[in-house]
């Protein structure tokens, strides 16, 4: 028996080797990012699944040229990413992204807005969610990576196939663009927060 | 209110569908058709036989970093092999073995050697590279340190191919990737190790072509490209590929 659970660079070690239970145990693990991520890109429930579970059959038969030390995650992305480009809706069939309807994202202790601020909190961000849908491609993308997966700025490098360099002005570029769309909200301030 | 941190939120808030669990598929089509290195090869290059295009990806230690340096031509081989043993080349994955008489008699291009290293320990043909790569690999020897993505002391690539500087200068990293001349010839110089990977026709990057490169000197003279991969430094290296005949 496992006294604890093993990390990334054991359970490749072990998969590689030839134990799919150690490659199962990936695919738990990283499922949920890897749908999201290939979501985020193809806009679609359907290519996002077989966009995922593709990338895992091909990490898999790439195990072997898999950096031992390097980090896993940044690797699945990568082929996450460009299999969900590869079954990237078309502009006119992709369904832009939505906030869910019911919305339940408050900490505990955070005061409860009326109903009047949370609706209109609620205006804001789809309006700047519908601002994110209508950016360019790449500026999109960098921008879906970065907030919406939470990745830093080389993990989204690695995983969109760029340059670090690259990611960050299409980041700056794209939140210019939201800040100049967004004009007259709240939102386009620079904001208080450190 | 901070546009960076609304985003983070709307992130959270996000609509994503529910997916079906994956463990049992890919389990069922791993157990169904397990890993063949060599196989590997022929969907992915009968698919996309025209216009291949090569993207090296250089990365920093333990994190990919992508910096994409558009070379048309460039060989993919397999690594790395921690250690070298008599017919090495064959773990790299080179293509065919083959003799420097051999590889002269299968392209068309004229074949150099460096003679600052004399002839090479090990000769290979590669078909599967459009144009058809010849690759030159020495053991590593006391001036030749074994090095760390190969294995190898140095590989010498030689195909037919040309930069495209365009991709080049657009996504190149300016901090790994220096401009050279090589006997008046103009190339580029990629310091540490790095990752090599085809562009498809398409322009999408092909990971599973992923492999990793030692430092390499690449330049090229008339239709062919030349590309050395090894532990050396750049002046070594330089010192090398001015010695081609």
């Amino acid at each position: 028996m496992e006294g604890r659970p093993l990390d990334d660079a054991e359970l490749v070690e072990r998969a590689a080797a030839g134990d799919l239970g150690a490659y199962d145990e990936i695919v738990r693990r990283y499922q949920g990012l890897l749908f999201r991520a290939a979501y985020l890109v193809s806009g679609g429930a359907d290519e996002a699944e077989d966009a995922a579970q593709e990338a895992f059959v091909k990490a898999y038969r790439s195990l072997h040229r898999f950096r031992r030390g390097s980090p896993l995650r940044p690797w699945l992305l990568r082929i996450v990413t460009n299999e969900a480009r590869n079954r990237r809706r078309s502009a006119s069939r992709r369904t832009g992204l939505a906030l869910r309807a019911a919305e339940d994202r408050r900490l505990a202790g955070d005061a409860a807005p009326s109903p009047e601020a949370a609706a209109l909190e609620r205006e804001d961000r789809e309006r700047l969610l519908a601002a994110v849908n209508e950016l360019g491609d790449g500026e999109r993308m960098a921008i879906a990576y970065r907030f919406f997966l939470g990745l830093d700025e080389a993990e989204t490098a690695s995983a969109l196939g760029v340059a670090r360099g690259t990611v960050k002005s299409r980041v700056s570029r794209g939140l210019a663009r939201l800040r100049l769309e967004l004009g007259a909200s709240d939102l386009a301030g620079e904001g208080v927060e450190p | 209110m901070n546009l960076e941190t609304t985003l983070f939120e709307i992130g959270a808030g996000l609509d994503v569908p529910e997916h079906a669990d994956f463990v049992a598929p890919v389990h069922a089509r791993i157990a169904a058709a397990p890993a063949r290195r060599r196989r590997r090869w022929a969907p992915v290059w009968t698919r996309r036989s025209i216009a291949l295009a090569a993207a090296l990806v250089v990365v920093s230690a333990g994190i990919a970093v992508g910096s994409y340096l558009g070379v048309r031509g460039v060989h993919i081989n397999i690594g790395p092999a921690p250690t070298l043993s008599p017919g090495a080349g064959g773990a790299l994955d080179l293509g065919a073995r083959s003799t420097l008489a051999g590889a002269r008699a299968r392209v068309a291009f004229p074949i150099r050697v460096p003679r600052a290293l004399g002839a090479p320990d090990e000769v290979y043909v590669d078909r599967r590279v459009p144009g058809t790569q010849v690759t030159l690999l020495y053991h590593p020897r006391s001036d030749l340190a074994e090095a760390r993505a190969s294995g190898a002391g140095l590989l010498l690539f030689e195909f037919e191919g040309t930069f495209n500087r365009a991709t080049m200068e657009k996504f190149a990293n300016p901090a790994q990737i220096q401009s050279v001349t090589v006997g008046g010839f103009p190339g580029f110089w990629i310091q540490g190790v790095h990752e090599i990977a085809f562009r498809n026709a398409n322009g999408d990057f092909e990971p599973e072509t992923l492999r990793l490169s030692d430092s390499a000197l690449l330049w090229q003279i008339g239709s062919v490209t030349f590309r050395i991969e090894s532990g050396l430094s750049l002046e070594r290296t330089l010192q090398i590929a001015a010695s081609l005949r």
